[in-house]
């Protein structure tokens, strides 16, 4: 009896919730494919693709890689040259950073994937703390630069 | 004259337990109905944060982020009420329970992603995991000592 009465309270709650939840669904309706195919949308402000990085890097421009991403995935394989720069390990990261930053370069920040927030929050970090320069996300982070490179 | 009789040990546990019921019940609804306050403005970036942790498909992460905090308000709202908990309470513990597995397999797995607790920039850390283990643990102590003081008949 007692039992019956707390799925019953439980479902109320779950049903009332439904109600501003579909509202808000129809106000805000997804697009299709939003987050399974999030490379193929507009690329944000603050975000270069890899067609443009290689286009700038043909007309003699280097970038500065800093790589988001966990110690392990970094050890396992990385773009060359990129420094080590994680979230949980910013004072070691952004001492290795210190020793190769030019203002004059740009700086590329990435992670996993386009599902990925690290570069976002990285990059966010580092045009705080820099001050200066570019600071940029990589569309589509690690897996883009590996389709690209294949 | 003194009563020969001791008295019941429930009135003496009482108030102790009432208040920590109290507690309880309106930090655990506090916390839901903010969480979710902060979220249901931001459906669609709910349901990406849901995605990256890569553990259900874009349809259910899309559903959870329209669906999650609206749910996350409802139970903070009837644990702040006060009226009618217990379902509350349990739905409370689920969704604890939920987060805290989320996280700790994101963390386990070394994803680099935002926890999408609060808002979409905290990252994964101890500190999140502390969190979601004290509002599991929050959730079990504020619906046992509820029910015991209602059982009790001082709430």
């Amino acid at each position: 009896m007692m039992a019956h009465s707390l799925v019953k309270e439980a479902g109320l709650i779950l049903l009332l919730a439904a109600v501003p939840a579909s509202i808000s669904a129809w106000l805000w309706a997804p697009t299709e494919g939003a987050m399974t195919d999030l490379v193929a949308g507009p690329i944000p402000a603050g975000h270069l693709d890899m067609a443009t990085i290689a286009a700038r890097q043909s007309d003699g421009e280097h970038f500065t890689w800093i790589d988001a991403r966990s110690t392990a995935e970094f050890e396992q394989d990385h773009v060359p040259g990129a420094i080590h720069l994680p979230l949980n390990d910013w004072e070691a990261g952004f001492d290795r950073l210190m020793g190769e930053w030019d203002p004059a370069v740009s700086t590329i920040v990435y992670c996993g994937s386009a599902a990925c927030g690290a570069s976002e929050q990285v990059a966010e970090r580092l045009r705080l703390e820099l001050g200066m320069g570019e600071v940029v996300v990589l569309h589509g982070g690690w897996m883009a630069w590996t389709e690209f490179s294949q | 004259m003194k009563s020969i009789h001791p008295e019941p040990k429930k009135r003496h546990e009482a108030p102790a337990l009432v208040w920590g019921a109290r507690i309880c019940r309106f930090g655990v609804g506090a916390l839901l109905l903010v969480a979710g306050g902060i979220k249901i403005g931001h459906p669609v970036g709910m349901a990406e944060a849901i995605a990256r942790y890569r553990l259900v498909g874009e349809q259910v992460a899309q559903f959870a982020g329209y669906y999650l905090p609206w749910v996350e308000v409802f139970v903070g709202g009837v644990l702040l009420a006060g009226s009618r908990r217990s379902g509350a309470w349990l739905l409370a513990m689920l969704l604890a329970a939920v987060f805290l597995a989320a996280v700790g397999t994101a963390w386990a797995r070394g994803l680099d992603i935002s926890c999408g607790c609060f808002a979409t920039g905290k990252s994964i850390d101890v500190t999140t995991l502390t969190t979601n283990v004290a509002l599991l643990l929050g959730t079990g102590l504020g619906w046992y000592l509820d029910s015991r003081s209602r059982f009790i008949g001082k709430e």
